[in-house]
């Protein structure tokens, strides 16, 4: 009952039992699902996303959310391929550049919904048909090619066997989640999430967290867009086109809450995984490809479904927890 | 003072859909003797692959004299093309009109301009006669001959033996038309290759190269792929560097950056859908029917299979495509 208790609290616990049964079906399904090879492939394909997903999983616990990232992370592959190629800027600053791009329109998404009242869900699709826009207005619809060769060797190099986007995923995690966890910084953004006005009574400058935020958010949108160019070695003004809706699903799915004050990276790097093993393995077994598509929605309502059930479990079996002791520790989950 | 305010805003708004309504009549009744004007109605506007096309029709325009327009959404919206069409309809100064569709959404617009006398061209769908009223002529190449070139030179790149994968970019007419023709060309010439069922790619290059790589560690067998979209060369050859096997692959359209993966041996071939000659040429057709020569309804072109040997015709395109932009 203890082992039950404790492990009903692990906040990952949610995702993770359905991302082992899916992995162990599909390794059954076909032996090849768990070769080397295909893991590799799995987590260089999550990587891109990835990315932006620990960003919109600090900003949706933070009680807010950014549809432009996707758009955002074109713009900024755009400006960085533009300035390098057409405008004859060196490597670093092209990509310093693009960087600032992402940060700009996070600043801006973060200033007009925060400061301005703007709901976010609005502010930020402004932003997503802009940015969109800008990219297409830079470019003229037309692929920058080919990149700098000193960039191109970054997107096809191979470190640890993955990739530089991958390393970057990797560090992102545990840096989002440290940061998240342990840091003053975090704990204002579970309190701001959580109810904005105690955190604010409570001396929380929830505005200047908020904006911190989307910041972060556009810069790491801007990476993303950045290393998937590199990788693809084109500056492909298609970049980013509908990723937002992936990155919200992998962090809804890794258990954040659309309401704020709840969730992990950790949850959310589950969630990613969760999603792409669903693509892969359903391609693997060789299921038509219509109903892929069916299969990827139905597991997705499913994994949150079997997390909303632990923590109705986890509220029944639990003993009395007090909210602050929680948050810092498990991701804010109660 | 607040319902005079109403009133006079009824009264201008009346005036002006009349007026709208009057012009539309006039050019839905026939181009204007004067008007000289030809459009080119496209979604997605902006698309590389679509733009190399509407610089094509616009170089076609003016070797022949005549003004153009490029009339679209940016995204995929073709009730939002269809209005804007509309819009510029109302203007007067419509000669002639080209309209890249396959879809029969579009059939009102081309009916109610062919009823007016305007000539319409559709490039790159090969409609049947017939089934698009209203409509002067279609002019492309005929994706199923492009499918069976395809089975033909990748059964004979993979020694008739082996599987081949097939992955779309979307499911639509084209595609799945591509994908069928080609399943049943190797099955006639090569039936000791087993043909996959055909899969979606999209057109996200990671999901792509994600969905390819787990094509080939399912079926070890798999020694050839045709993409039958632009990006396929792209996701082909990214999933043949995650995997480390090396196969025949084959993918749509000649962009540079799909032209250097062949040449850098990365890709075996691209098919040349020949979207420069259908988009210039549907000018020149457009100019046939306006100066009442009679053109046929079905203008066929070859799409040639490009590989390494062949690439330099291309480039040259290419470049013409780079000058045009410039300008």
């Amino acid at each position: 009952m203890k082992l039950l208790r404790r492990l009903i609290h692990v906040p990952e616990m949610g995702i993770l039992v359905p991302l082992v049964g899916l992995v162990l079906l599909f390794g059954l399904l076909n032996n090849a699902f768990l070769s080397g090879g295909s893991i590799v492939a799995m987590l260089r394909a999550v990587a891109f996303i990835g990315l932006i997903a620990v960003a919109q999983t600090w900003l949706m616990v933070a009680g807010e959310i950014d549809l432009s990232v996707g758009s955002v992370a074109g713009l900024s592959a755009i400006v960085a391929a533009w300035t390098m190629k057409v405008a004859g800027w060196p490597v670093e600053a092209g990509i310093a550049a693009g960087l600032a791009t992402g940060a700009l329109a996070g600043l801006i998404n973060g200033l007009v919904a925060v400061r301005l009242g703007v709901p976010a869900f609005i502010a930020t699709l402004g932003m997503l048909y802009a940015a969109r826009g800008a990219n297409y207005l830079i470019c003229q619809g037309n692929p920058i090619y080919p990149i700098p060769a000193t960039l191109r060797a970054v997107g096809s190099a191979e470190p640890f066997g993955v990739s530089w986007a991958f390393v970057a995923l990797v560090v992102a995690v545990i840096a989002g989640e440290f940061c998240l966890r342990k840091t003053v910084w975090g704990r204002c953004v579970y309190a701001t999430g959580g109810n904005r006005e105690v955190a604010r009574l409570a001396g929380i400058a929830t505005d200047r967290v908020k904006i911190s935020v989307y910041v972060l958010t556009g810069l790491l949108a801007a990476g993303a867009g950045i290393l998937l160019m590199a990788q693809l070695n084109v500056g492909q003004p298609e970049i980013g086109t509908g990723w937002e809706l992936d990155v919200i699903a992998s962090v809804v799915i890794g258990g954040v809450s659309l309401f704020g004050g709840v969730g992990t990276v950790i949850g959310t790097f589950l969630g990613l995984l969760t999603m792409q093993a669903v693509r892969s393995g359903l391609v693997m077994s060789g299921v038509n490809t219509h109903w892929q598509t069916v299969a990827v929605g139905v597991i997705m309502v499913v994994a949150v479904g079997f997390d909303l059930l632990r923590r109705r479990a986890k509220m029944t079996v639990g003993d009395t927890v007090s909210v602050n002791e929680v948050q810092p520790s498990d991701g804010g989950k109660t | 003072m607040k319902k005079r305010w109403i009133g006079t805003v009824a009264l201008a708004a009346g005036l002006a859909l009349a007026a709208g309504c009057g012009s539309g009549d006039k050019s839905g009744g026939g181009a204007t003797p004067s008007a000289r004007k030809l459009y080119w109605v496209q979604w997605m506007k902006g698309h590389p692959v679509h733009q190399l096309t509407q610089i094509a029709f616009r170089e076609g325009c003016r070797k022949l004299g005549y003004a153009c327009e490029i009339v679209g959404t940016d995204g995929a919206d073709i009730a939002g093309t269809i209005a804007l069409a509309e819009q510029v309809l109302s203007k007067g100064d419509c000669a002639g009109m080209v309209v890249w569709t396959g879809n029969p959404a579009y059939n009102p617009l081309i009916a109610r301009l062919g009823k007016a006398g305007v000539p319409v061209m559709l490039p790159h769908f090969l409609m049947p006669e017939g089934s698009v009223p209203g409509a002067t002529g279609v002019i492309g190449c005929d994706p199923e001959d492009y499918a069976r070139e395809a089975a033909r030179e990748i059964g004979k790149a993979i020694g008739g033996k082996g599987a081949v994968a097939v992955t779309l970019g979307s499911f639509n007419t084209t595609e799945n038309s591509v994908a069928a023709a080609f399943a049943g060309a190797m099955k006639e010439l090569y039936p000791q290759v087993r043909v996959l069922p055909p899969t979606e790619e999209g057109f996200d290059a990671p999901k792509a190269i994600g969905k390819a790589v787990s094509l080939l560690q399912a079926n070890p067998d798999v020694v050839a792929a045709l993409s039958t979209t632009g990006g396929g060369p792209t996701t082909w050859a990214g999933a043949q560097k995650e995997t480390g096997r090396k196969i025949v692959a084959v993918g749509m359209d000649y962009t540079r950056v799909n032209l250097d993966l062949v040449q850098e041996g990365r890709v075996y071939a691209v098919i040349g859908q020949p979207l420069w000659e259908e988009s210039f040429g549907a000018a020149e057709l457009l100019d046939k029917a306006i100066r009442g020569e009679k053109t046929p309804w079905l203008t066929k072109l070859p799409a040639p299979f490009i590989t390494k040997d062949k690439i330099a015709p291309y480039t040259v395109i290419l470049d013409q495509v780079d000058a045009a932009l410039k300008k």
